[in-house]
């Protein structure tokens, strides 16, 4: 015999049922023991010494130089031009296509 | 007023630089063979009870485009259309013969396309993926392109397109003909293929969040399949598939593999070859036939995993990109 509680499930029963309902019309203010949005940084947290935070500029951090004597490849993240230089400045997800491709590689 | 005619039509084509970006100019303008794009239109009815007897009122649950509009592989232009299916494509060679390599990629370009029809409907279409690419030439037929599409939104303009984005002209050339055609079975010529038919399922998915256009278009897994007729005049084939071998005997438990290309060459610069390092059949029916005719089989395969893709397709034509 098919389980009621399982089959009539919707996305409203799945909610925590002592979520407590701040305003009728207003999203629901997460909880303390499940939101992570009330954890704030450290009073002494410095960006500047966050190894995560001090990334590279993440729109040009690849060199790469075509090979195989290709003037220019085509991809989904853009169109990179070889026959003027011998590197281009791409992003990580540029370069990852260039060298999936193989007819483009990392410089540097 | 009179009707209008259904022969009065093309498709303009670009590669956007990314999801939401217009084209400054399309590249190719295509002649519709068949098929046809569109904005869909999803909708459904509401369960309620009425006073009444009458069913529920309808609504609109997603508007998007999709479509699959049929063309001829041209010289010009074939390169295209393989770089919008398969991802990414390489630009080699100089001034009277450039190379374009197209090889599979984890992400698809998205690409606008815009039909105009007998000079009064004209529609772009914006943030398209291609969902799946076929490439067919019967026998002594043309190359046919067949670009299954979907996409996010479309808008009706009301004038053909002008300026930087005027319709390129059209290609004249002669489409590619399966009579142009070098086959090649396990690297080696054969003249028994009479006809072909190459499948690019990208299994694209429409993901609809809080609004009637979707909020992307995204790939799923990619797949390649290949289907032809074999004029059985040899075992060989037959054997490797059922047998492991051409000259086993007992039926075998492994798959088997072989490579297979097709080669349109009009002329040494002018050419398309498509390459298919590794594929495993998957149907070779060899069946009795009451009305006597000659036994060709139609050959079903998929392409397998290898270091080199399931396809790669080089086009050779006189346009740098």
């Amino acid at each position: 015999m098919p389980d009621e509680n399982v089959s009539s499930r919707t996305p409203r029963d799945l909610k925590p049922p002592e979520a407590p309902v701040v305003n009728q019309g207003t999203p629901p203010v997460p909880s303390e023991s499940t939101g992570t949005s009330s954890v704030e940084p450290a009073a002494s947290y410095d960006p500047a010494k966050d190894p995560l935070a001090a990334d590279v500029d993440p729109v040009e951090d690849v060199k790469v130089k075509g090979i195989n004597d290709v003037n220019s490849i085509s991809t989904a993240a853009g169109f990179y031009d070889f026959s003027d230089a011998d590197t281009l400045n791409v992003d990580l997800h540029a370069a990852q296509l260039l060298v999936e491709s193989g007819y483009a590689e990392v410089v540097e | 007023m009179a009707g209008l005619r259904g022969s009065q039509a093309f498709l303009v084509a670009a590669k956007q630089a990314s999801k939401g970006s217009a084209p400054a100019a399309f590249t190719d303008t295509y002649l519709f063979e068949g098929g046809n794009i569109m904005p869909s239109r999803g909708t459904a009815q509401l369960s309620e009870t009425d006073t009444t007897r009458n069913a529920g009122n309808f609504y609109v649950t997603q508007t998007a485009v999709e479509g699959s509009p049929e063309f001829y592989g041209r010289i010009e232009n074939v390169h295209h259309p393989l770089e919008y299916a398969l991802g990414t494509s390489a630009n080699t060679g100089s001034v009277g013969e450039y190379v374009h390599t197209a090889t599979p990629a984890a992400s698809l370009p998205y690409i606008t396309l815009g039909k105009a029809q007998g000079g009064l409907l004209f529609e772009q279409y914006t943030d398209l993926k291609v969902d799946s690419l076929s490439i067919s030439a019967g026998t002594a037929s043309p190359l046919i392109f067949t670009m299954g599409v979907q996409g996010l939104s479309a808008k009706r303009l009301a004038a053909e397109w002008t300026a930087g984005l005027a319709p390129p002209a059209t290609a004249t050339s002669a489409p590619y003909n399966f009579n142009n055609a070098l086959v090649k079975l396990g690297g080696s010529e054969t003249r028994l293929i009479e006809n072909f038919q190459c499948q690019i399922n990208n299994n694209l998915t429409l993901q609809q969040t809080d609004s009637s256009v979707p909020y992307d278009v995204v790939e799923g897994t990619f797949a390649v399949t290949l289907g032809f007729d074999l004029i059985f005049e040899s075992l060989a084939e037959y054997n490797k598939f059922q047998y492991g071998a051409e000259a086993g005997t007992t039926q075998s438990e492994s798959i088997f593999t072989t490579s297979f290309s097709v080669l349109f060459e009009v002329a040494a610069k002018t050419s398309l070859e498509l390459i298919f390092p590794s594929i495993a059949y998957q149907e070779f029916p060899v069946a009795p036939d009451p009305s006597g005719g000659p036994v060709t089989v139609s050959v079903r395969a998929a392409a397998q995993r290898n270091s080199e893709g399931f396809i790669k397709t080089i086009a050779k034509n006189a346009v740098a990109t």
